[in-house]
């Protein structure tokens, strides 16, 4: 119904007069040349660590290694450094991957190289002992597990802390190149909040102290982070993209958001929508096991960057909006309704295109399967244009 | 006593302009005028003289000496004194449907005119600006629409409030030559200026209550300058029937006007990271407007110096009226035709210093057949008119009231009846400093 009217105080009038023809219009535009875009992520110093390792049908078979490496705090003379040490690991539940009832079992053992969390990246190899193992535990629904350290490597560690001379720091640095937890069978993969995590020193007791006492001392995580080998990724089909929240893989895309190219200035609501894929979600998550359960969650984040500085551009200051999962039409929106009106995509180099990252890279692995520009025509992403048209004003 | 009363008159039109500022700045429905102005290029407005509108017509048939005119450009030729005049008035409309009623009301400024004799009572010049059409309008306009389908469905509910304002000008230069004492010709040449602003703001909401659609408002300018002319002739035959009478006949031609005109649209937006409004602007169509010839004649009546009938009418061929930048709406402009007839009583012609003899009367009523056709109606309008002149005690100069009080418009057909009522307060001005003439 229209509706015209003159209007005061008092009522409004003119309900039969012939109206401007005011409506609405939504258009919406298929977002086509979508590509899967690889990238070289960095997993360090992030406030998780992904560990574990299990078969997964639809994203692969994956094995992840946490790396911890201790802080070396200030000599305490009084305090007498023993052989034993503790390493508590503090487990993020919000994330479970894999099959919930099933026992991961990790061995934790020595690096033979130094690592620097902010350089590491996913695919790296960082070179492990094939000495004797520091410590072994196993997991399985519970939140923090704490590992008894060998002797030998408290005792390496041991040789760092007790130093005194000036290059102490540094030595230690160069020379003391931390632990790598390694998972021994595939069943889930956990990951371990950097933060909470420490290890544990009880103080020794010698026989001819007359304290009773024992002192602890807690020691923090200097570097961490985690490498992932994913392999044996199952073909999807051509019209789904899987996207990992490690940026592993993102989906790139160019569109003019330009006023002219979408026909209208009066635009009340753009938005981008994506569609997930979540027939291939659920069938693999089936095939992966009746107990079987894949983080919950995660949004989708759309970048505008140089595809020449991938790598150092992406992050907050070039986030663009954040796409919401709505499950009643089963796809992620994106409102780009402020950038579109403002122009803010008028001025896009050549070099620029969009990039659709799934979740946060804070060490935890999630993933999703999208459907791309080569799916059925009402899948495809698409971008959809609400607005008044109010020619006859 | 006079004196008295001139305070009071200045008084009255203080109160009027305040009374109108404030409502401005308080209410917006203080801008708003007929709903009817909407369509095309809005309401024609008449106006010739202040001391005919109290007829209700323009006066394209007599002459006042000391009140200046626009209504025939062959009444220059007969200035004697330097003139100007300029006016505001305030219209209120009482407008209802089948659905509601409403009020509105608007204050204006319509004309202002210096006239001057180059000699005396034989050539004269006039420059004027005075509106030739007038758009003061609010609409609302509401609707919904129905969005996805399953699980998506959503109907999305809209409001578009459109607020018009502007019109069309002229700024006119002209010349009048009285050829003997029955003939008098003029001519007129105008820059016919059109700004039209409708300010369009929409809401959109939804039933789900997502209301994470944003406001879409911006301006659709419509502008733009065209060429115009008139041309008029006056006749004037005294002691027809007795020694004291007079006859007298004008008519005057307003030439179709071409205006080359653009459509822009003036788009207004937050900031993407602030709070402040942005605004852009972009031309959306270009074209041209073309308005219609308009004929108006009269014959006037004088038996003697105090008395006077008018009978008058006004031809606009607005069937030709042609918009380049913007649809009709399904409405149809039609021919307008405007007939009426007036009459006035100057008593102080007589000499009496009755207090009541110092005015000037005057009452007239016309009928308007519009030029719009909205739904297969006519838009017509009945309009009853009076005035009061107040005769300056030291000079020629005076000060005309004129109440008007009418009907436009009809119930039938969905259409919109509105009463209307105004009130305009007209400043006259003669015998301007240096061109007083040395002897009367």
């Amino acid at each position: 119904m229209l509706q015209v009217a003159g209007c005061s105080d008092s009522g409004s009038v003119g309900g039969g007069l012939p109206g401007t023809g005011s409506q609405i219009v939504v258009d919406s535009i298929d977002i086509s040349g979508t590509q899967v875009q690889p990238l070289p992520a960095f997993s360090g110093n992030l406030q998780f660590l992904s560990t574990g390792s299990l078969q997964d049908p639809l994203f692969g078979n994956l094995t992840a290694t946490g790396l911890v490496k201790p802080t070396l705090p200030p000599l305490v003379e009084e305090f007498n450094f023993g052989t034993d040490m503790t390493l508590r690991l503090v487990f993020n539940t919000d994330v479970p991957y894999g099959d919930t009832l099933a026992t991961q079992r990790y061995n934790i053992v020595e690096l033979n190289e130094v690592f620097r969390g902010n350089a590491v990246r996913l695919n790296d190899k960082i070179e492990k002992s094939t000495g004797p193992v520091v410590g072994s535990f196993t997991v399985q629904n519970q939140d923090s597990v704490d590992i008894e350290l060998s002797e030998d490597w408290v005792c390496s560690y041991r040789d760092f802390y007790i130093a005194t001379g000036e290059d102490r720091q540094m030595m230690y640095s160069r020379n003391f190149f931390g632990l790598a937890v390694v998972p021994q069978n595939q069943a889930q993969v956990i990951s371990i909040n950097e933060r909470a995590s420490r290890f544990i020193v009880p103080e020794e007791i010698l026989e001819d102290s007359e304290e009773s006492e024992r002192d602890t001392l807690n020691i923090g995580i200097f570097e961490s982070a985690y490498t992932l080998d994913r392999s044996n990724t199952q073909p999807v089909d051509e019209g789904t993209s899987l996207l990992y929240s490690t940026f592993e893989q993102m989906l790139e895309f160019d569109f003019d958001f330009s006023l002219e190219n979408l026909g209208t200035q009066n635009i009340s609501r753009a938005e981008l929508v994506i569609f997930r894929d979540n027939l291939a979600l659920n069938q693999s998550l089936t095939q992966l096991g009746e107990s079987a359960v894949r983080p919950p969650g995660g949004n989708l984040q759309l970048f505008l960057l140089d595809e020449n500085e991938l790598v150092a551009s992406i992050g907050p200051n070039t986030l663009v909006a954040t796409g919401i999962y709505e499950p009643e039409d089963e796809a992620y929106h994106f409102n780009l309704t402020d950038a579109v009106r403002t122009r803010f995509f008028s001025n896009i180099e050549p070099d620029q295109s969009f990039y659709i990252a799934f979740g946060q890279v804070n060490g935890t692995i999630r993933s999703t399967a999208l459907f791309n520009s080569q799916a059925a025509p009402e899948n495809r992403p698409k971008v959809i244009i609400t607005s008044v048209n109010t020619e006859n004003n | 006593l006079r004196k008295l009363l001139l305070t009071i008159l200045i008084f009255s039109v203080s109160a009027l302009l305040t009374f109108a500022q404030t409502g401005g700045q308080t209410d917006s429905q203080a801008s708003e005028g007929s709903v009817y102005s909407s369509f095309g290029v809005g309401l024609p407005v008449d106006f010739g003289s202040s001391s005919a509108r109290g007829m209700g017509l323009n006066g394209t048939s007599y002459i006042e000496p000391f009140v200046p005119s626009l209504a025939n450009p062959a009444h220059w030729g007969h200035t004697v004194y330097g003139m100007a005049s300029g006016d505001v008035g305030i219209t209120n409309y009482s407008s209802e449907d089948n659905f509601g009623s409403a009020k509105h009301s608007n204050l204006s400024i319509s004309h202002f005119q210096v006239q001057l004799p180059i000699y005396k009572g034989k050539l004269g010049v006039s420059a004027s600006f005075t509106p030739y059409t007038r758009t003061a309008f609010e609409t609302i306009e509401t609707g919904s629409r129905v969005i996805g389908s399953g699980n998506t469905r959503n109907t999305l509910d809209f409001r578009t409030e459109t607020l018009g304002s502007g019109g069309i000008s002229r700024y006119e230069f002209g010349v009048g030559w009285k050829i003997n004492n029955t003939i008098a010709v003029g001519y007129a040449a105008s820059l016919v200026s059109a700004s039209i602003d409708n300010r369009v703001f929409t809401e959109i909401s939804d039933v789900n209550e997502v209301n994470n659609f944003a406001p879409v408002n911006f301006t659709l300018q419509n502008s733009g300058s065209g060429f115009g002319q008139r041309a008029g002739v006056y006749l004037e035959f005294p002691s027809l029937l007795n020694e004291n009478d007079r006859l007298s006949i004008g008519t005057s031609v307003t030439f179709p006007v071409k205006i080359d005109a653009r459509r822009t649209q003036e788009r207004v937006f937050n900031s993407n990271d602030s709070d402040q409004l942005e605004e852009d602007e972009n031309q959306i169509a270009e074209g041209t407007v073309e308005l219609p010839l308009g004929i108006n004649a009269g014959v006037t009546y004088n038996p003697s110096n105090k008395y006077g009938i008018t009978v008058e009418g006004l031809f606009e061929q607005w069937s030709g009226y042609s918009n380049e930048l913007r649809s009709t709406r399904n409405t149809s402009f039609t021919d307008r035709l405007k007939i009426g007839t007036g009459m006035k009583f100057y008593p102080f012609a007589s000499g009496s210093d009755k207090f009541l003899s110092q005015f000037k009367y005057s009452v007239g009523a016309t009928y308007d057949t519009g030029h719009l056709e909205v739904n297969g109606e006519d838009i017509n309008t009945l309009m009853f008119s009076a005035g009061l002149g107040l005769l300056s005690p030291n000079s020629n100069s005076s000060i005309d009231i004129s109440l008007e009080y009418g009907f436009r418009g009809t119930n039938s057909q969905n259409l919109v009846k509105e009463d209307i009522w105004g009130v305009n307060v007209s400043l006259n001005l003669a015998e301007l400093f240096f061109f007083r003439p040395k002897l009367q």
